[in-house]
């Protein structure tokens, strides 16, 4: 009887052995995934973010600038051919209008 | 203890032993698999939390994409305007600039087409007319003082007894006429009459000199 006590005790060793190699390989396995879950986090702050916005604002920005510019020129297009006669008008209403004075 | 027994009991633990070992060897694949299963749990957790991360700093740069394209959108048209206003402000400083360079060459006798002496003439009546005065004095212009003692002549036929002021003042033309106690004047000078034209017609000057533009 002694032996077999004996080989059971062997037996319960080796098996708490196997339990405990089990449990650390657990424990491995389990600090490898959470090692690597933080690496994939850590990617998505940091990888670049591409982003699709389908607006040439530079070409848009150039277009309203270009068109106020040419509306100016032809401010001063229509203005310059006006101007003359516009003065003669003016000037014949300030000296003959009911602008006179204050007293 | 006889040969047979001895046989018998090495069987017998033989048989506990592989049956304590399988089921340590049960209970560590058990142990294995709970770890690879939340191995794999913390993994995919992790996955959808990158995934979440990276839909929402796209959604933030594509937000700030388009705050910076209406930012630039926007600056450009008060840009534009600006170039727009300048321009007009330009044009119409330089309307009435030769407004008043045609004012100051009427008064200076060199515009053919305007009797100088004649508007100062009709500008002293109106000026004595509206103080009700039948004596008054005339202020211009230093330069003028010869040509209103002329309109001071001028006013007698319409019983107006006027002086020319020794004082003068600083104006493109026109005249300032005053009573004889300097109590009242009537400002019919060129500068102010230009100015009340301005207040009031302006705008009608900005439209029909840009209109359709």
């Amino acid at each position: 009887m002694p032996r077999l006590v004996e080989a059971i005790m062997e037996a319960e060793k080796e098996a708490a052995k196997i339990i405990q190699e089990a449990e650390e390989e657990a424990k491995r396995i389990i600090e490898e995934a959470e090692e690597e879950a933080k690496k994939i986090i850590e990617e998505a702050k940091n990888t670049p973010v591409e982003v699709t916005v389908m607006e040439d604002v530079e070409r848009e920005v150039k277009e309203i600038v270009d068109r106020a510019k040419a509306k100016a020129e032809e401010l001063k297009r229509v203005a310059s051919e006006r101007m003359n006669s516009l003065v003669d008008e003016v000037v014949r209403e300030v000296l003959e209008g009911e602008w006179g004075g204050s007293s | 203890m006889s040969g047979e027994e001895v046989v018998s009991v090495d069987r017998d633990s033989e048989a506990i032993v592989r049956a304590i070992l399988k089921m340590a060897e049960d209970r560590a694949n058990a142990i294995r698999r709970e770890a690879e299963k939340r191995a794999k749990e913390i993994i995919e957790s992790a996955r959808r939390e990158a995934e979440e991360i990276l839909r929402s700093r796209r959604e933030r740069a594509e937000r700030e994409m388009r705050e910076e394209i209406a930012r630039k959108r926007s600056a450009a048209e008060v840009e534009a305007n600006q170039i727009v206003l300048m321009t007009k402000s330009e044009l119409l400083r330089e309307f009435f600039r030769r407004v008043h360079e045609k004012l100051a060459a009427i008064a200076d006798g060199q515009e053919p087409g305007w009797n100088y002496e004649e508007i100062l003439t009709k500008y002293s009546l109106e000026g004595a007319n509206i103080l009700g005065e039948k004596e008054v004095f005339l202020m211009g212009r230093e330069k003028d003082k010869s040509l209103l003692e002329k309109v001071a002549k001028k006013l007698e036929k319409d019983g107006i007894r006027a002086s020319v002021d020794e004082k003068t003042v600083p104006v493109i033309g026109g005249v300032v006429v005053r009573d004889s106690r300097d109590e009242r004047r009537y400002y019919n000078t060129f500068d102010g009459r230009l100015r009340a034209y301005r207040e009031a017609k302006e705008v009608e000057v900005i439209s029909r000199l840009f209109e359709g533009v």
